[in-house]
């Protein structure tokens, strides 16, 4: 009993602290506390674990968890209440069924880690957890010791994986049924609403966004400003997303062939990432009046898309309500930039020199770039930045130029996204992490259209070229926002050339493995069956399963019958051939005997015979040479007669 | 090796006529160090076999007559003042040689049998304080009558095991009890040493270096753990009883002249070895026995 | 396990099937579903698969494929581990019914197995091995009352490899098993001793010949011959000589007439002083209302005499 309850803990301890961060940490803590006072609680008082403990445990569980994850973050709640249900009953489980009915509950309760992570590290340990799983209930039911059952288990486990793998493979795949929540995790990087001034510290992750995978021919020069989302709302501090960036328009490719693939790891949001305007083929994707794809579900797994650019059909004018909209501000908020922004309208002329001025500006000021900007009370937030603290990071500066465009009458909009990306020369392919992540802006200039601008570069130019990791000066502050990961370690050139192979090998497993979607399957069939590719597969499924079946089962019976030795093979033909049947509680000597009653001419030979055998098997004599004579001698006689 | 237990049944067959097998059982017995026990009526030739056994290997002699009056001290010696030295001599009593013939031992009241059977078991005799060994090689062959002679003391279950063997000889032969009739009697055929003493302990020692494969040791098992776990016997066979079985199979193998140890060879010591031990009728054992053969497979 | 109705026909086809006192288990004498736990696996695999369609994730749907692939695999293994096994009824031991009557199967077997179960359906008595490897014997303790019983359905069953699936079989048996009267002690009943010249007779002799062991107070009964009149001279006591042999020293004769109480109590009295009897070896006779069993004495007699009380 005892081994099950610490197997599981440990089980859904790791679980928990895969699934999410902040997740994991509540239950982790709650898992290891309970775990350690009922160890406690059996080592000192010797009392087993009341039925009222593990109420009350249970109810101080639901509590932490509705204050920790909340209930609106329904998956995450609902894996993380399961967690906990799973561990007090293993604890409470009286009966042998009662434990049983938890692993087979924890079938349920492993691959759940999918929901959260599906790197290849998560698979693996998915598939171990599964082998302990199963082990576990070789021991509970049958007595097995630990490591007779870690054998079996994984054994019979191996043979069903690459089954499984080819179910996966063949049969056709059905569409989504009805949407089912994601989980939201609070994740740094796009958010839909931008607001830089109550941010203290931008805790950055370095969790993967997406990858873009260039054809090889192509030569690809940077900046790459990925575009995610446009904000035109402003109320003085935040940026509220565009409520134009879920309308959906018609773009024409301009190209028959594809720019660029991006494959999207599960972001929990609808948003995808281009460079310019676009357009694309896959289903799933629409592309709003911005050029940006979007999906109309959450990305919840990894999810791949071609990038088409297009023809700008777009006027360079723009409608009365759209230009209101985008120098819509809040009136009595920061005098302060206002006036200068005034200020430098006056002196410019157009457009142009109105941000070269303030270029020079910002420049002349000493504006430094910081990922831990001082946080400010006043309700003046930009004032405060802008001519006070003078530290931000690019949420602040595209902001504050945006915002200040807006007060003179230029029509301007936050875009976030990300900046950058790490290239994997090898495979012609970028990946894009959440500290990527990066705000700038657009700004309208009649008869030209909408335009970029990022503010950020001014001040940290270095930050357009690469990813923030190989930003010199940065990448110290980063490393220190990140903590403990290989990423932090990518000084040492062994560890780095490690995490960039181990990089490589994730997109590898994220182009074939998670991104098996129905359409690379029909190609794939396709491929191999022709056009009534889903029925053929179909029939082959079946065909392969059950021809599979036979094979296993021809095994274990073969497997099962202990070798025949080939003396006692000859004794038992002769026997057969005697008598027509084969009886096993004779001796060697009793059928030899009976055989002679049956022809009582063979005595000399039937003698020599049995004095071979005997030797051979119950002797030390290796030599089965004159045993075969013998037996041949016999064998012919009997024809005889 | 093999000649020398060949002669030995040579010579002892002209005493009892058409008992190869029970005589092999004896000399079996003999070599594993074990006693017999010969269960039959009166006038078998149970005398004849013991006596002959003793003349070949040259060893000494006893023969006790079990009565009901026969008494513990009669058998193992008593202590006697002596007169001449004022002082407490030890006697033997006839327990005190090679080879024993315990006649009619169920004769004997429960307390004599205890003395015997102790002493066998043993291999020493206490007396007031005083411990005596028994020479060597010290071989005991009972005979008892069929239970159902009334005025009988059955040995008792707990000790029958004491007993390595038990054989039964039978009614002779019509031809060997023609033999008899014309007077070629066994008894007035005298018989010759025909072993040293030093060949016997020899062949002693050498049976633990017979052959014996693992398909025979399972099958030694699965015999005795049917006797157990099948419920048809009410005193199943102890682990004192499968080495017993393995040593008497290995003996026989060896009178066979072989070093290597056979099915049959299992099946061939089986009833002697066993009948007693799981308390069978040695009238309706082959029977039970048979059963017990056909209920477990042999796995060559 | 669900738990169908079953028609007589599907009753008179496992009647055909698996009546006797052995049954060798191979492909059309077994039979397979899933266990509970194994429904509730199903279930779970079935969430999983839907879970992985909505989500769209291959991960989730393998383990989904894989779980189905697993219970298939279960079914192969548990079939595997079932198929060949001869089951025999090798033993029926009676017994009283306060203690343990039961029956030994005898399994023939000559590979590794697990977990072979056999249950008796009517008293859902269970015993299990969790591994074999030879030849093996196993008791199924029957809690059955008094009385003789038919053995009925034995059910032998697997869970092995998860105790995902349920494989099992039946074997049907004919036999009778008996549960004696439980014992209950009680004095021996007056007039209980037979005088019979010839046992009398048979005494004295034997008594010449022996030790006597102790003296007993005379009871009404007693053989006369045995008393012992030096003792009775001295001190007007009347001894009987009680002799060590046990044998036939006294007979007695059991009726259901002279004992007291209802009658499972009557039986359960006689049954305790027939163990007694053969304790002591003496013979004795056992009269119940339709049947006489006459003098005797050992093992089988007395089994002769439970089994009477058994039936009466």
């Amino acid at each position: 009993m005892k081994l099950n309850q610490i197997a599981c803990s440990l089980i859904y301890l790791l679980l928990a602290w895969i699934m999410s961060s902040d997740l994991g940490f509540v239950i982790v803590s709650y898992i290891t506390g309970l775990f350690i006072a009922y160890e406690l609680n059996r080592i000192i008082y010797k009392k087993t674990i009341t039925s009222s403990i593990i109420n009350g445990s249970a109810l101080a569980g639901i509590a932490l968890l509705m204050g920790f994850v909340g209930v609106k973050n329904s998956v995450a709640f609902f894996v993380a209440m399961m967690l906990l249900a799973s561990l007090l009953k293993i604890y409470q489980a009286q009966s042998d069924r009662q434990t049983m009915q938890v692993f087979v509950l924890n079938f349920f309760t492993i691959p759940c880690l999918f929901i959260f992570s599906q790197n290849f590290f998560s698979a693996l340990l998915v598939f171990i957890l599964i082998g302990v799983n199963l082990a576990l209930m070789l021991i509970h039911q049958y007595e097995f010791s630990p490591r007779e059952a870690i054998k079996n288990a994984f054994s019979k486990l191996a043979l069903t994986i690459p089954i499984s793998v080819l179910l996966v493979l063949f049969i056709p795949k059905l569409p989504a049924f009805w949407q089912l929540p994601g989980p939201n995790s609070a994740k740094t990087g796009l958010s839909e609403n931008v607001d830089p001034f109550e941010i203290s510290k931008l805790s950055e992750s370095n969790e993967l966004v997406f990858r873009s995978i260039f054809p090889k021919e192509r030569n690809v020069e940077g900046p790459f400003y990925w575009r995610a989302l446009i904000h035109d709302e402003f109320d003085g501090t935040r940026w509220n997303m565009s409520s134009l960036q879920s309308v959906s328009a018609n773009y024409q490719a301009s190209d028959s062939s594809h720019s660029y693939t991006i494959i999207a790891e599960p972001s929990h949001l609808k948003w995808l990432y281009t460079l310019e305007k676009m357009t694309t083929e896959q289903d799933l994707v629409a592309t709003n009046v911005f050029g940006l794809p979007y999906r109309k579900r959450p990305v919840s797994s990894a999810f791949e898309y071609k990038v088409y650019n297009v023809v700008d059909t777009q006027d360079s004018s723009i409608t009365r309500w759209q230009y209101r909209q985008n120098i819509q501000l809040p009136s009595d908020l920061n005098p302060q930039a206002k006036a200068l922004a005034e200020q430098i309208d006056k002196q410019s002329n157009d457009t142009a020199e109105f941000i070269a001025l303030l270029r020079d500006y910002i420049l002349a000021q000493g504006f430094i770039y910081t990922l831990n900007p001082p946080i400010s009370q006043s309700n003046d937030k930009i004032d405060e930045f802008f001519f006070n603290s003078k530290a931000g990071f690019c949420g602040h500066y595209a902001s504050t130029v945006a915002m200040m465009m807006r007060s003179v009458g230029i029509p301007a909009r936050l875009v976030s996204g990300y900046l950058g990306g790490e290239l994997n020369p090898e495979n012609n392919y970028f990946s894009i992490y959440q500290y990527d992540a990066h705000a700038w802006l657009e700004y309208y200039v009649p008869n030209q259209g909408w335009l970029e601008l990022d503010p950020t570069a001014w001040v940290s130019p270095e930050r357009l070229n690469g990813s923030l990791s190989q930003h010199s000066q940065l990448s110290e502050e980063l490393k220190s926002n990140i903590g403990m990961t290989l990423m932090g370690f990518s000084d040492v050139a062994l560890v780095n050339w490690l995490r960039l192979q181990l990089e490589a090998f994730d997109y590898q497993w994220t182009r074939w493995v998670l991104n098996f979607d129905d359409q690379k399957q029909s190609s794939f069939l396709k491929s191999i069956f022709g056009e009534k590719a889903k029925i053929l597969s179909g029939i082959a499924v079946i065909i392969g399963l059950s021809l599979l079946f036979a094979c296993v089962y021809w095994v274990l019976q073969r497997g099962s019958r202990q070798p025949i030795p080939l003396p006692v093979k000859l004794l038992r033909k002769l026997q057969v051939s005697a008598f027509g049947e084969f009886d096993n509680t004779k001796t060697p000597g009793q059928i030899i005997l009976t055989i002679q009653s049956k022809y009582p001419k063979l005595e000399a030979e039937l003698n020599n015979f049995l004095c071979e055998f005997e030797k051979v098997r119950y002797g030390n004599k290796n030599e089965l040479e004159e045993l075969k004579k013998h037996y041949l001698a016999l064998t012919k006689q009997i024809k005889k007669q | 090796m093999n000649t020398k237990i060949n002669t030995l049944l040579e010579a002892l067959s002209t005493v009892i006529y058409d008992k190869q097998p029970q005589v092999k059982l004896a000399i079996c017995s003999l070599l594993c160090k074990g006693h017999l026990l010969i269960e039959d009526l009166p006038g078998m030739g149970k005398t004849t076999l013991s006596h002959g056994l003793a003349e070949v290997l040259g060893l000494t002699y006893q023969r006790v007559q079990f009565t009901s009056d026969l008494l513990p001290a009669d058998i193992t010696g008593s202590t006697i003042f002596n007169t001449d030295k004022q002082s407490f001599v030890f006697h033997e009593g006839p327990v005190f040689t090679q080879v024993l013939l315990a006649d009619e031992i169920n004769r004997a009241s429960p307390k004599t049998q205890s003395a015997l059977l102790e002493a066998m078991e043993e291999r020493q005799v206490t007396m007031d304080g005083q411990t005596h060994h028994l020479p060597e090689p010290f071989f005991v062959i009972a005979t008892q009558n069929p239970l159902h002679q009334s005025g009988t003391h059955p040995l008792p279950e707990s000790q029958l095991d004491r007993f390595f063997m038990r054989v039964s000889l039978g009614y002779p032969s019509k031809d060997a009890e023609k033999k008899l009739i014309l007077g070629d009697h066994g008894r007035k055929t005298t018989l010759t040493q025909l072993m040293e003493l030093g060949t016997l302990s020899e062949l002693q020692s050498a049976i633990d270096e017979m052959e014996i494969k693992e398909q025979v040791v399972q099958y030694i098992l699965d015999l005795v753990s049917f006797t157990r776990e099948s419920g048809l016997f009410k005193d199943p066979l102890s682990p004192r009883a499968s080495i017993a079985l393995g040593t008497a199979s290995k003996a026989w193998a060896m009178i066979h002249g072989r070093n290597y140890v056979t099915h049959d060879d299992v099946q061939a010591v089986f009833p002697a070895v066993a009948g007693h031990r799981l308390n069978l009728d040695a009238t309706e054992q082959f029977r039970i026995i048979d059963d017990i053969y056909a209920q477990v497979p042999v796995q060559m | 396990m669900i738990k169908l109705p079953q028609p007589a026909w599907f009753d008179a086809l496992l009647l055909k099937k698996h009546q006797g006192d052995s049954i060798k288990l191979k492909h059309d004498t077994i039979y397979v579903s899933p266990s509970k736990s194994g429904l509730g696996f199903l279930g779970i695999a079935v969430l999983n698969f839907i879970l992985g369609i909505n989500y769209q994730n291959n991960l989730i749907l393998a383990v989904s494929y894989l779980m189905f692939v697993l219970l298939l695999m279960c079914l192969i293994y548990a079939f595997s581990n079932f198929n060949g096994l001869l089951i025999e009824v090798a033993a029926i031991k009676d017994d009283f019914a306060d203690k343990r009557p039961s029956v030994t199967f005898k399994i023939e077997n000559q590979k590794q197995r697990y977990d072979i179960q056999i249950e008796h359906i009517e008293t859902k008595e269970k015993s299990i091995l969790k591994r074999i490897k030879n030849n093996e014997f196993i008791d199924v303790f029957l809690p059955v009352k008094r009385g003789k019983h038919k053995l009925g359905r034995f059910k032998i069953l697997t869970h092995y490899p998860f105790g995902l699936v349920t494989i099992w079989s039946y074997l049907i048996s004919e036999k009778h098993i008996y549960a004696y009267p439980a014992q209950i002690e009680t004095e021996l009943p007056k007039n209980s001793f037979i005088i019979s010249e010839k046992g009398e007779k048979a005494l004295d002799d034997k008594a010449l010949a022996e030790d006597f062991n102790e003296l007993k107070s005379y009871r009404e009964g007693m053989s006369i011959h045995r008393i012992s009149w030096r003792h009775f001279a001295k001190n007007k006591e009347l001894l009987v000589k009680d002799y060590q042999s046990p044998n036939k020293s006294a007979s007695y004769g059991f009726d259901f007439d002279k004992v007291s109480g209802t009658k499972e109590d009557k039986l359960s009295q006689l049954s305790f002083l027939i163990v007694q009897a053969e304790i002591e070896q003496q013979s004795y006779a056992l009269k119940l209302p339709n049947r006489l069993i006459t003098l005797s004495q050992g093992n089988s007699h007395k089994k002769q005499c439970l089994e009477a009380l058994s039936e009466a």
